[in-house]
């Protein structure tokens, strides 16, 4: 089932809250769309739900219009909230529910194999408003999928589970791309977002300011790579391949000219001790300013020239011994340089 | 008659003409509380603080404009229903309609917009839609039920104002107290008013379990 929306708007007492908006989600592609908060992602996708009419523009499914068929279009496809809603019910009240709404045999069977997709096979009796946030979260999710839309469109999954319950949405959605059914997914961790994502789309301000498949998606402004988590900022000039901020000199694969801004994630940085013989063109020494835990992972402060944020393992930080102070050399592929021009 | 059948019936006639008029009194508020609570237009709480305004309509009033409409010489005299159970039905159903109201007014609309989009975004059709918020609202309608047939119940002045309290035939509960108050029979007035007094704890119990099965978590 392929989602189109094109020149979609909507406004909310004369404020624009989306504009011009177009997006497509092919047939059995997982479309990510990312954003700061307020971007107008959820109105995006309930727009793209049929629960929400544009102010203008219109919305496609298979290449036409929802607007005329809207309730029988809405029965092959599912909407997931941020906030789980159930009903006031058992947890299998809750997960028969899409299914007595349609015609069909084998409801029970359905509702059971997803109880156990979904690790809630010993709560089937349970009120499903004594449900704790994360299982809660799960009976919402099994309920969007038992009558198997076509189509589903997952707002923030993954919004205040614990690790059990997340490992348990990522092995569903990640069924669901194998049955290549089409995917459009709102979601803040960018990390695992690109993971799943065929391709991106990031809203800003109630508009879709890039767009492009997961591989070749890259920020064109220095705000959008400060939202995609690039660590590492620093203007400066570009030219003849070559970017220089203050005294650093870096090698880049770029053909821009003039001001310009380099950009570098944090993990895509190599830290040694002695200067690597790599296929890195840029080998930078430094010092190690400071140690940050982050997670399972320690994020290193080195002021080679500029200060760079580098990310590594705790065992790494272990072998190469590294604390304030000590001296370390930085290894960065040119290709792993982001230049955005200034 | 024997006493004790005597009190049989007047409690039974209670009890069917206040579920009736609670009944009739639901028919004709539901779907106007419904399509209120659950519609956004102007002037929407203006209209509802109207209606609020009708729970403070003195009981003794209804009963005034019932006995003149029914009375013989008034518009609806020919149906001859002055002192009879349906009078009283009508009237107890008048006095429970704002109750009614108010109570299912604040049960529905506890029912979110996020609750709507999510039984539509299941595939419910307009009608299922209606049916599962309904159903949503199952444990305030209830309560609501509960409300108003206790408020009913114990309604004494305008009922025996309609009703006329005729041994047999229109005597209830409330108007059997009084009498037997007023003619100084205590025995069988104390004994309708411990059944009287148990049903309305019963009811009360009854309210504050569905008032907690309905509210959602926040």
């Amino acid at each position: 089932m392929k989602i189109e929306a094109r020149g979609v708007a909507y406004r909310v007492a004369g404020a624009a809250v989306l504009s011009g908006i177009d997006f497509a989600a092919a047939e059995g592609e997982t479309a990510l769309l990312i954003g700061p908060n307020g971007a107008g992602k959820t109105t995006l996708l309930r727009i793209l739900s049929l629960l929400l009419a544009p102010s203008a523009g219109e919305v496609f499914y298979d290449g036409s219009s929802a607007a005329l068929s809207a309730p029988l279009l809405r029965r092959r496809i599912s909407f997931l909230p941020q906030k789980p809603v159930l009903l006031n019910g058992s947890v299998s009240a809750n997960l028969l529910f899409p299914l007595r709404l349609r015609s069909g045999a084998g409801r029970e069977k359905a509702a059971r194999e997803w109880l156990s997709e979904v690790g809630l096979e010993g709560k089937a009796d349970q009120n499903a408003l004594t449900l704790s946030g994360g299982e809660a979260q799960r009976l919402a999710l099994a309920r969007a999928l038992v009558y198997r839309p076509e189509a589903i469109l997952l707002d923030e999954p993954f919004l205040n589970l614990d690790p059990l319950s997340e490992g348990i949405v990522e092995r569903i959605i990640a069924r669901l791309q194998g049955e290549k059914r089409t995917i459009v997914l709102c979601l803040h961790d960018l990390e695992r977002g690109f993971a799943f994502a065929d391709s991106v789309s990031l809203i800003e301000s109630g508009r879709i300011v890039r767009k492009g498949r997961r591989d070749a998606f890259l920020p064109a402004t220095v705000s959008q790579a400060r939202f995609l988590g690039v660590q590492n900022l620093f203007p400066g000039t570009v030219g003849d391949e070559w970017f220089e901020s203050g005294g650093m000199r870096l090698r880049v694969a770029s053909e821009l000219s003039g001001p310009a801004w380099a950009g570098v994630g944090s993990e895509e940085i190599i830290i040694s001790l002695a200067p690597l013989a790599s296929s890195a063109r840029n080998v930078l020494p430094g010092t190690v300013v400071s140690l940050r835990e982050k997670g399972k992972l320690v994020e290193v402060e080195v002021r080679a020239g500029p200060s760079f944020l580098v990310l590594v393992t705790r065992e790494s930080v272990e072998e190469l011994k590294l604390e304030p102070g000590a001296p370390v050399y930085l290894a960065i592929k040119t290709s792993s340089i982001l230049v955005i021009p200034a | 008659m024997d006493a004790g059948v005597e009190i049989l019936s007047v409690v039974l006639l209670s009890l069917r003409v206040s579920l009736l008029a609670t009944a009739l009194g639901a028919l004709v508020v539901l779907p106007a509380a419904f399509a209120l609570a659950l519609s956004e237009f102007k002037g929407r709480r203006a209209v509802i603080a109207a209606l609020n305004s009708f729970l403070s309509l003195p009981a003794v009033f209804i009963g005034l404009v019932v006995y003149m409409l029914l009375s013989r010489r008034g518009p609806l005299g020919a149906l001859e229903l002055l002192y009879t159970p349906s009078a009283m039905v009508i009237a107890q159903a008048i006095l429970a309609a704002p109750i009614l109201a108010a109570f299912f007014l604040s049960a529905f609309s506890s029912l979110s917009q996020a609750l709507k989009d999510q039984i539509l975004a299941l595939g419910a059709s307009r009608r299922q839609l209606l049916f599962a918020l309904l159903r949503e609202g199952r444990y305030g309608m209830t309560a609501a039920l509960v409300m108003g047939f206790s408020r009913v119940l114990g309604e004494t002045g305008m009922t025996m104002m309609v009703g006329g309290n005729i041994r047999g035939h229109t005597r209830v509960m409330t108007t059997s107290i009084a009498l037997g108050t007023m003619k100084g029979e205590f025995e069988t007035a104390l004994v309708l008013g411990l059944i009287l007094l148990a049903i309305s704890l019963a009811l009360n119990v009854c309210f504050q379990f569905l008032q907690g099965g309905g509210r959602r978590p926040q």
